[in-house]
């Protein structure tokens, strides 16, 4: 308990701190919240042209989608909050930027985690968020304490999946230490996932999805289980396992990155 | 009591010869020549609970690679480090809590802010209780000024406040070992004194054991008792700079101007050279002090004036980096 006091203290101030930075360049951020806010809604024009065109999209109504769309952009929004300092692993590699983490008598990957924590982030969740509002509208969704905890288990679980691909990713570069990382072809790979049902797939990619590379967890079953489409065949609500499958994701990225902090090689005189 | 101790340390780095152009960089994708560097190559040293301990060497010689290796930062290759009994590369956090390391060449200050924040931020992660805190920040203060630029962001600083500010946030925590790679380096010479002087003042203050990195020889003249001489990662001198001074430079010069031309000798020293009034003696510092040198010479000839001259330092390192030190 105490350990978790501590730990909550240090990311408080880093917190604190990374957002006392950013304010010293406040134009950076209007620039960017304008940005994001486009991005969204070009997105979410796209799903609406291509339902109005086709009728439907991997079985799924318009409703469904604005639903499904919604969560999608709400837990992309939530990695990026937290998970965005992982897009520099591979420079802080080279460059020998982990050096004063690991001079600090607390974990590395954590330290570097809150470094820079992404106040921007919040504001990719507002266009997210209003997307979501709407689709749950459309879907009648029952505002219920099962639903809320369905959505939050879902929103938990899609984040830390997320995050640990993207960690996975960064830690690679301890043994490539080569700046470039796959992690915008990653994220690529996330929004056609998690943005649309998987049921557009053929069987393959969706089994691949699911099994080997569960990206289908991160929203696909789960609103699948809160819009209550066809039975489930396990008794555990799925976004439970969504939550379950990032836990464990998590647990080995952050093994992963443990293994290559031993080959970490630092840069400089 | 030794509050370091390394034995047989090595770090060896794989090389990859690269070869030019197109043709070499697709060919290394297939066939590698692979070379094994050794960057640090078998040493052993203690170090005693509050010594001040030079480690020198030149460029690429395996200092820096060393402390990082000390500090947890780099994993050895081979042997074993212990920091007041614990390994750094099996309880990193432990031994971290306990050290302060400073690289000149790189700040753990938070750039974009005032420098009291990143004092904050270290008062939380070492968890320093407020009254050690306030403490350790007014003696800290005493010595470095920061005061003074306390509120100004990091990146406004100048070079050598920069430095006071880092070497301050290393000692906060009130460690019992300090790691300096290179403090001094770049700095004015005020900045140079208030910085030895810190330096001084912990160990005596403290007992703060130090290991000090540096290319300032002057630095090594007035701080420290004990001297690591390291190349091409390997340890060829540990003693005392007087003893190394003495095997490499036993003798000094006296030159002596006389108010008449005279040619003196003196059975313990040589007579270099004599021109007019002017005359230069060698002689060995163990087997006669330069007073009484003077003293003997008085007694037959008038003295004007006497210059003593010692070897330079700088040539005395230089020699030793070659390794050509008689033992």
């Amino acid at each position: 308990m105490k350990k978790i006091k501590y730990y909550a203290s240090v990311a408080a101030a880093l917190t604190r701190q990374s957002i006392q930075s950013r304010l010293e360049y406040p134009f950076m951020l209007i620039g960017h919240v304008l940005a994001n806010c486009v991005q969204w809604v070009v997105g979410f024009a796209t799903i609406k042209f291509v339902v109005d065109s086709f009728g439907s999209l991997g079985g799924w109504g318009y409703e469904s989608l604005a639903f499904l769309y919604g969560m999608s952009v709400l837990s992309h929004g939530l990695a990026v909050v937290f998970f965005i300092q992982t897009w520099y692993m591979p420079y802080c590699v080279v460059e020998g930027e982990y050096d004063m983490f690991l001079l600090r008598p607390m974990g590395v990957l954590f330290q570097f985690l809150f470094e820079d924590f992404n106040l921007i982030g919040i504001t990719d969740m507002i266009p997210g968020l209003m997307v979501f509002f709407y689709g749950c509208a459309k879907v009648h969704l029952e505002v219920n304490a099962a639903n809320i905890a369905l959505i939050l288990f879902t929103l938990a679980g899609g984040t830390l999946i997320r995050g640990a691909v993207w960690i996975f990713c960064g830690s690679l570069s301890f043994w490539t230490k080569s700046t470039a990382n796959f992690t915008d072809m990653v994220g690529a790979l996330f929004e056609r996932v998690s943005m649309y049902p998987l049921t557009i797939y053929p069987k393959w990619t969706q089994a691949l999805f699911t099994f080997l590379l569960p990206l289908a967890w991160i929203t696909f079953y789960p609103v699948k289980d809160i819009l209550e489409m066809e039975g489930s065949v396990i008794p555990v609500p799925m976004a439970v396992i969504g939550l379950g499958v990032g836990a464990v994701m998590f647990a080995l990225s952050c093994g992963l990155f443990r293994i290559g902090m031993r080959r970490y090689e630092s840069a400089g005189s | 009591m030794n509050i370091i101790e390394v034995s047989h340390l090595v770090k060896e780095y794989k090389k990859i010869k690269k070869e030019r152009g197109l043709y070499g960089a697709v060919k290394n994708l297939f066939v590698q020549d692979v070379q094994y560097v050794r960057a640090v190559d078998d040493i052993s040293f203690e170090v005693e609970k509050g010594d001040i301990v030079a480690y020198i060497g030149p460029n690429g010689a395996g200092k820096s690679t060393t402390v990082k290796m000390l500090s947890g930062i780099l994993q050895p290759t081979a042997g074993e480090i212990l920091i007041d009994g614990i390994s750094p590369q099996k309880d990193r956090r432990r031994v971290v809590r306990n050290l302060g390391v400073v690289f000149g060449q790189r700040s753990q200050l938070n750039w974009n802010l005032r420098l009291g924040e990143t004092f904050d931020l270290l008062k939380r992660i070492y968890q320093i209780e407020d009254g050690l805190y306030d403490r350790n920040l007014r003696m800290l203060d005493e010595i470095f000024r920061f005061s003074e630029f306390i509120d100004t962001p990091v990146r406004q600083l100048s070079l050598g406040q920069r430095m006071r500010g880092d070497l301050a946030a290393a000692m906060l925590h009130s460690p019992q070992i300090l790691f300096l790679d290179e403090p001094t380096i770049g700095l004015d010479v005020e900045a140079k004194y208030s910085v030895r002087k810190f330096i001084r003042e912990i160990n005596q203050r403290s007992g703060t054991t130090i290991i000090l990195t540096t290319h300032d020889l002057g630095d090594v003249q007035e701080l420290c008792r004990r001297l690591i001489i390291i190349n091409e990662g390997k340890i060829i001198e540990d003693g005392s700079l007087d003893s190394l001074v003495d095997r490499i430079a036993p003798y000094r010069q006296l030159v002596i101007d006389f108010y008449h031309p005279a040619v003196i000798r003196h059975p313990k020293a040589e007579l270099v050279s004599v021109e007019e009034a002017r005359a230069v003696y060698k002689f060995k510092k163990d087997e006669i002090t330069a007073a009484r040198l003077i003293e003997d010479i008085s007694h037959t000839a008038p003295i004007k004036e006497v210059g003593l001259k010692e070897a330079r330092i700088d040539d005395i390192i230089r020699t030793a980096y070659s390794g050509n030190v008689p033992q």
